[in-house]
């Protein structure tokens, strides 16, 4: 097998059905945030959150951003959906070009993308009712129409998501976490978009009600033939609702293929370690210790990154070369996805499948 | 960067279960604080009072008599009358028109301002560091010395005793609302709103201000007190209301040079000062805690 | 930490200049006239035009204004209108009467504020903190001319124990007895703000981690109170006394006018009365001065009050 270039030819080997030409493609996205320091307010140093990021996601697809706190993974999600301002790179939505979009012209676009938050209490207006909530993209779009009409459709929506068309009248401090993340949902889904930027939808929800949530998202998808990008800070989560992994450390990309190649053959060794701390479920399996792994210390500081490859303070296969050259995203073993590391190599260790 | 602590809920489960009305709870809440229930009757009453003035007063305020000059408190005159014969009682009731009236337009002008140049500041960046300038630069000068001098120069009337209170005394509620407004911004529904195509303006006015007004309520309610007291001290100087229309703080300046032989003319004009200043004191610290949101606690 | 105070400084001057320019807008674009204080009601044009030649209000206001900067650049604020003398001298004449009474209004406030705002936050919805909380409130309703004038039938026309005006000596110190009314109208004004920082913050610090850790580790409750939570409390009261330095001099006018005390507030009372511009502006400038300074000295304070905070 040739060597694979990513993001248009990561898709070696992957057997679904897929349509032509992909909806989102996101090229170098790179974002850096200024650290004011002293009284001056100089910007002494910049943070680094994303750096290079590159993926594609095809209309009805779902691709997982995987990745710990600070790896810069909200990040690339507020800088897609232009909550932020991107530093540089490329990202083009359904043909056109939105790095550079001014805000009057980004709106036309935000009907098709929109965008669910992780804390499903500072997510919805404390001051407003449900049907106040749901019905402002609709407002802003024009689309709510007489009052009849708009209310229909607030309750057609509760409805999708799991909710009752009497919620409607409430306010969000009546409802639970888990609704209330609904209430997001159905927020997001008002305009009928072809992406849905789903930012920890889960993270801050009970376990019971996680499955829940992410059942309720995959019945969308299919109704509704929606895409996602599927933030997520661990391996489980993603691995039932996504096509498509990416893993994220320190802002940069480390490892990206199909669920099934990332699953079962990563090659990464921070993909390794994640792969391994997910808790064995086949209890044919016989969860021994010795292959977990179990990374030391804690995350570099995002103004200080480590030189050369970001992981090497933490990946047990250091040598002097991660610390010189930034490893590339590239398919070196030829296996059909690509991983950045300078000894990648295949693991079997805490793979579960 | 990116929120990604797991969350944890903002508020407590018992009040998330609560139901009825926002406002039912609130009138609950206010309804257990006797003091400020009693106060809020009394400025009910004072302003039925000021606004139907002509039939409550049972004299004219500003006709003179002079053979009954200076009376002391008496079944016919229950304050007494003034150095022109001018019943006291007469003149208290028509002053509290002027000091309602200069405090609520005041107060108003005051948040108008203050809001707008909060959430100015607040929401573009580029436009703080000018707005912020701006505050600091009243900060440095005393505001009665301001508010003195600006009346005496452009000359005393009710008019610009609204108008240059509301210009010495914005700056308080614009740093409020500008620290609640940047608090506000890093909510992810502000996101949300944004994300959802919504204009600046749709968000100040359907996100911002609704999340805040609990708070501007308490300081619109205090602050009604403070301007009465600033109002009532630039009659007190000559620079208020004039003469002959009755001011509480122009009764107290003309009853000054009658200490020794009238003390009804210094004591129950500054009662009514008094009065109506801790009602309006009660009724914001009543409203505190009768809102259970952040934006009024901060006040 | 010289950085800091460099830097603050070198802020000072460009908003001490920008205030000039507002205050001398503000007096050129006002309708009356400065010389009309010195002409008899029936003068001519030409006396009109003499005075204001004399007082140097023919020139175009931005070369009037130029030329008042000039000097006051280098220290000279001019003479002014109706005092016979230079603007600095008027100013420091009056400047002590005022801090004398400052001085002893500001010990008077926090000996009475501090420990009422620390007793109600210790003994928290106590029928004494209520109290406490009440007598706040009618404290802060209480308007001080009416106060002082309270004071005044009652301690001065009534009982005739104290003189009702002036600093009843021509020596460096004001008469006790003329302090009195004064300081207590100054004082107790400013005890109910001052007791309410102080027992929010008390609450506030009270409920922090480390003074539990004191509690739990069996320090005496009087020691926890004096050693550790008020040491932070006072942070806060620090900053609201720095503050109402601004409002020193509003606090001033009033009670200087009423007790007819020779201090700055009843000299920007006059000044203004009788337009007098170079007064004005030098108070003004003054003031603010005043304030920037002290606010400067407030944030240095902080650093040694509570040593977590450091300024790079």
């Amino acid at each position: 097998m040739e060597r694979s270039s990513y993001p248009s030819e990561v898709v070696n080997g992957d057997s679904r059905p897929r349509s032509s030409s992909p909806l989102l493609t996101v090229k170098d996205l790179t974002k850096t945030f200024p650290v004011r320091k002293g009284v001056l307010g100089r910007a002494a140093a910049v943070i680094q959150a994303v750096t290079d990021v590159s993926f594609s996601i095809f209309p009805g697809q779902t691709l997982g951003l995987v990745g710990e706190s600070g790896s810069g993974k909200s990040t690339t999600a507020l800088c897609i959906t232009r909550l932020l301002e991107v530093t540089s790179g490329s990202i083009v939505f359904e043909g056109q070009e939105l790095a550079d979009l001014s805000r009057r012209n980004m709106r036309p676009i935000r009907r098709n993308m929109q965008i669910v938050f992780q804390d499903p209490y500072s997510s919805l207006d404390p001051r407003m009712t449900v049907k106040e909530i749901i019905a402002e993209p609709l407002r802003v779009y024009g689309a709510y129409g007489g009052r009849g009409q708009g209310e229909r459709k607030v309750h057609e929506l509760l409805e999708k998501v799991g909710m009752n068309a009497s919620d409607a009248a409430r306010f969000p401090h009546e409802f639970s976490g888990g609704q209330r993340q609904r209430i997001s949902i159905a927020r997001a889904l008002a305009l009928e978009p072809r992406l849905l930027v789903l930012d920890e939808p889960v993270s801050a929800l009970d376990v019971s009600v996680q499955a829940q949530v992410t059942n309720l998202l995959r019945d969308l998808q299919d109704a509704m033939g929606l895409a996602y990008l599927f933030i997520a800070h661990d391996l489980a989560v993603v691995h039932h609702v996504s096509d498509w992994i990416a893993v994220m450390y320190l802002g940069r990309i480390v490892e990206y293929g199909s669920v099934d190649q990332v699953f079962s053959e990563p090659t990464h060794p921070y993909t390794q370690a994640l792969l391994s701390a997910i808790p064995n479920a086949d209890p044919t399996k016989a969860d021994d210790l010795d292959e977990k792994i179990i990374l030391s210390g804690e995350v570099p500081d995002p103004a200080d990154p480590p030189s050369g490859c970001r992981f090497r303070t933490r990946c047990w296969k250091a040598e002097p070369i991660c610390a010189e050259v930034s490893p590339e995203l590239v398919d070196t073993l030829g296996i059909g996805h690509p991983s950045a590391c300078h000894f990648p190599e295949l693991h079997a260790g805490g793979v579960h499948q | 960067m990116s929120s990604e602590r797991s969350a944890s809920p903002a508020t407590p489960i018992h009040s998330r279960v609560r139901s009825g009305s926002r406002f039912k709870r609130i009138a609950w809440r206010y309804g257990r604080n006797r003091p400020a229930v009693v106060a809020m009757a009394f400025l009910t009453l004072l302003i039925v009072v000021a606004i139907f003035a002509p039939l409550v007063a049972p004299y004219d305020p500003v006709g003179q008599d002079l053979p009954r000059r200076l009376e002391p408190p008496s079944r016919e005159f229950l304050l007494g009358t003034d150095a022109f014969g001018r019943d006291s009682f007469s003149r208290v009731i028509f002053g509290a028109r002027v000091s309602l009236l200069v405090a609520f337009a005041t107060v108003a002008l005051i948040i108008l301002i203050g809001t707008t140049v909060g959430i100015l500041a607040a929401y573009y960046r580029w436009l703080d560091g000018p707005l912020m300038r701006i505050v600091d630069l009243l900060m440095a000068m005393p505001p009665l010395f301001l508010l003195i001098m600006l009346v005496a120069l452009f000359g005393a009337s009710t008019g610009h005793t609204v108008l240059f209170i509301a210009l010495s005394y914005w700056r308080t509620t614009a740093r409020y609302v500008r620290g609640q407004v940047l608090s506000l911004k890093h909510r992810d529904y502000m996101k949300a709103a944004l994300a959802s195509g919504a204009s600046d303006v749709r968000i100040f006015v359907r996100h911002i201000i609704p999340n805040i007004s609990d708070g501007l309520i308490v300081i619109a309610t205090l602050s009604i007190s403070f301007v009465i007291l600033l109002e009532t001290a630039l009659s007190y100087l000559g620079l208020g209301a004039q003469p002959p229309t009755p001011s509480w703080g122009g009764m107290l300046a003309d009853g000054r040079q009658y200490l020794q032989i009238s003390w009804w003319l210094t004591a129950f004009p500054g009662l009514a000062i008094f009065l109506t200043v801790m009602a309006f004191n009660f009724v914001g610290d009543g409203l505190r805690d009768a809102f259970d949101s952040r934006s009024a606690k901060a006040v | 930490m010289t950085r800091f105070i460099v830097h603050r400084i070198a802020q000072i001057i460009p908003l001490l200049i920008l205030l000039s320019v507002f205050i001398f807008t503000m007096m050129h674009l006002a309708p009356g006239s400065p010389e009309s204080f010195y002409l008899t009601d029936h003068y001519t044009d030409e006396q009109a035009e003499a005075v204001r030649e004399q007082l140097g209000l023919n020139e175009p206001p931005v070369r009037q204004y130029l030329t008042w900067l000039g000097a006051a650049i280098s220290g000279d604020f001019g003479q002014t209108f109706t005092y016979g003398a230079t603007v600095t001298d008027v100013i420091l004449a009056r400047l002590w009467p005022t801090v004398q009474l400052q001085l002893l209004a500001l010990t008077v406030s926090v000996v009475i504020a501090v420990p009422a705002g620390v007793i109600s936050a210790i003994r928290r919805n106590s029928k004494l903190d209520h109290s406490i909380t009440t007598a706040t409130l009618f404290g802060l309703s209480m308007p001080d001319f009416w106060f002082a004038l309270l004071l005044m039938l009652t301690f001065s026309v009534h009982l005739g124990w104290l003189p009702a005006f002036g600093t009843g000596s021509d020596g460096l110190f004001a008469a006790p007895a003329n302090l009195v009314m004064p300081v207590a109208v100054l004082g107790l004004s400013a005890v109910p703000w001052y007791a309410r920082v102080v027992r929010s913050s008390m609450l506030d610090s009270l409920s922090e981690d480390y003074i539990l850790t004191a509690a739990a580790k069996g320090l005496k409750p009087s020691r926890i109170t004096t050693h550790h939570a008020l040491r932070i409390a006072i942070l806060p009261l620090v900053t609201v006394i720095g503050l109402s330095m601004a409002r020193v001099l509003s606090g001033v006018i009033v009670v200087e006018t009423i007790f007819v005390w020779p201090g700055l507030g009843q000299l920007a009372w006059e000044a203004v009365i009788r337009q007098d511009y170079p007064v004005i502006l030098g108070l003004t400038i003054f003031t603010a001065a005043f304030v920037m300074i002290f606010s400067l000295i407030v944030d240095i304070l902080y650093t040694y009050i509570d040593p977590r905070i450091r300024y790079v």
